[in-house]
């Protein structure tokens, strides 16, 4: 337990911040505890090289208005903060003054689907029939305010952007905000929904998408990631704010780290060096050590470069405790949900460590030389056992070289 | 008659534009109030953009937004000033 050697705090960092909410939208289910069951039985989303949000019914959401007036994205990012907030027992608004609920809402894509539509129509139909709506559709923090408007939230409100890394780095900020005392309680968003015609084609020409249409993190035959979509939200709440309100608690965020590799546009620093740096920033923000670790939630995307450097990174960051750690993607069953990936990743991470399970690299048969940790092929395995409270990490690393990782904890801890 | 109808035809032809943007078609009465409907300025652009291109006419939207309209009505009234009827 945190509270009794103290040593998860934060070091430094002051308050202590809870996860009193979780939404989610994604193409294995739009709640954490079906996502995390589909997945523990290795049911993989993918069809024709995509994973689609299928079960995902705009309307059941967001109102006609609402609908009209945002992209695929927005209203992914809409729908996970309202389930977040229920989640949270906010009820009509936040429990607190509105001033001190903020949020950080992120994207990678952002609204490519209808930048693309409004340049067709600027081109064949002329000027004067461009959308008065494409301009706030299209502007990057365009989630950021419809959340905002939203929930009533009237704290510090902003966008962050970081490709891959982007959710992580979302619920990283939000973090801050709070520990900073610019707020008591932030919701932090990712959403992608870049299944366009010109991401999908993009994605391919750069050879970063997977040929074979199959996302296997870790085992030899990968070739490529597979482009998902979907949103996630996390209601974080300064500790004592959420148990003054007697909230449930989800889960603790004790520790964010991020660095950037400084290397190259799209490939990852080869050995692991930086993303290292993340990690050991992550724990150390938490106060904890490398022993501390039951379980690794990796970025895992499928590429031949990323799962190879996370490796080394992994090892570099935690050790001999590297040897021991069971390692796994989520990315093997629903693809990789670009900005909403490092939200949808750490709730499910919290899921799991609730459950007292790791979940597996679904897919994952042929090992490579050098790529030797735990992937937990195929079946769920058990946590690393720790000396104390048992910790998560969940990983994140996007193009541009962006490293960012979250340490959690299931359960209120502290209290 | 026919121009009646076409006057009658585009009336009817905004509240179903406008009722795609948000409010319910019943709501769309000529004295309902456009705040109170949440009908804003973006929303007259697009209402104005598909009339002028089913319609065939042109509507001069800095006109639209000097006339201050409030009501439903003061919608269709301006509508109709611009050729539509």
């Amino acid at each position: 337990m945190a509270a009794a050697d103290g040593r998860h705090r934060g070091e430094g960092r002051g308050e202590r911040v809870v996860i009193t909410g979780i939404g989610m939208v994604t193409p294995l289910g739009n709640d954490v505890d079906t996502l995390l069951r589909r997945w523990l039985e290795g049911e993989v989303a993918i069809a024709d090289g995509l994973a689609r949000c299928e079960e995902f019914v705009p309307r059941e959401h967001v109102s006609k208005k609402e609908a009209h007036r945002s992209d695929r994205y927005v209203q992914l990012a809409l729908a996970a903060s309202r389930l977040a907030w229920e989640d949270a027992g906010w009820g009509d608004g936040p429990p607190v003054e509105a001033a001190e609920v903020g949020c950080v809402v992120g994207t990678g894509f952002g609204a490519l689907a209808t930048m693309e539509t409004q340049h067709d129509v600027c081109r064949d139909a002329g000027a004067r029939r461009v959308s008065p709506l494409a301009a706030p559709m299209i502007m990057h923090s365009a989630a950021v305010g419809a959340v905002a408007i939203a929930g009533g939230l009237e704290g510090p409100a902003h966008g962050v952007s970081s490709a891959c890394a982007t959710g992580a780095d979302a619920v990283g900020t939000a973090l801050r905000a709070i520990q900073a005392g610019d707020a008591e309680a932030m919701v932090a968003v990712g959403a992608d929904a870049c299944q366009t015609e010109l991401a999908i084609v993009a994605s391919a020409n750069m050879g970063a998408t997977s040929p074979s249409g199959v996302s296997r993190p870790f085992d030899a035959r990968r070739d490529g990631f597979v482009i998902g979509e979907g949103a996630g939200a996390l209601v974080l709440e300064r500790a004592d704010v959420a148990e003054r309100r007697g909230a449930r608690i989800h889960g603790e965020l004790l520790g964010f780290g991020a660095t950037c590799d400084a290397h190259h546009l799209t490939m990852p620093e080869p050995s692991g060096a930086t993303a290292a740096r993340a990690v050991s920033r992550a724990l150390a923000d938490a106060g904890a050590a490398p022993e501390d670790v039951a379980y690794v939630n990796a970025h895992g995307t499928s590429t031949p470069f990323n799962d190879r450097a996370e490796t080394n990174a992994i090892k570099r960051a935690l050790g001999p405790v590297a040897a021991e750690v069971p390692v796994s993607s989520t990315k093997s069953v629903i693809g990789h949900l670009i900005g909403a990936a490092g939200v949808v990743e750490a709730a499910v991470t919290l899921a799991a460590m609730e459950a007292g399970v790791a979940p597996p690299t679904v897919g994952y048969e042929e090992p490579e030389p050098g790529l030797d940790l735990d992937y937990v092929p195929n079946r769920p395995g058990r946590l690393r056992p720790t000396p104390g409270r048992p910790l998560a990490l969940s990983n994140s690393f996007g193009f541009g070289g962006h490293n960012a990782v979250l340490c959690l904890a299931a359960g209120g801890g502290g209290r | 008659m026919t121009e009646a109808k076409t006057v009658d035809g585009i009336e009817e032809r905004v509240l179903e534009i406008l009722a795609e943007l948000g409010p319910e078609r019943d709501e769309l009465t000529h004295e309902a109030s456009l705040e109170e409907l949440e009908i804003d300025s973006l929303d007259l652009v697009e209402m104005a953009q598909v009339v002028e291109e089913e319609f065939e006419i042109e509507i001069d939207m800095a006109e639209m937004r000097e006339r201050e309209p409030r009501t439903i009505g003061d919608i269709l009234a301006i509508v109709r000033s611009h050729g539509g009827g």
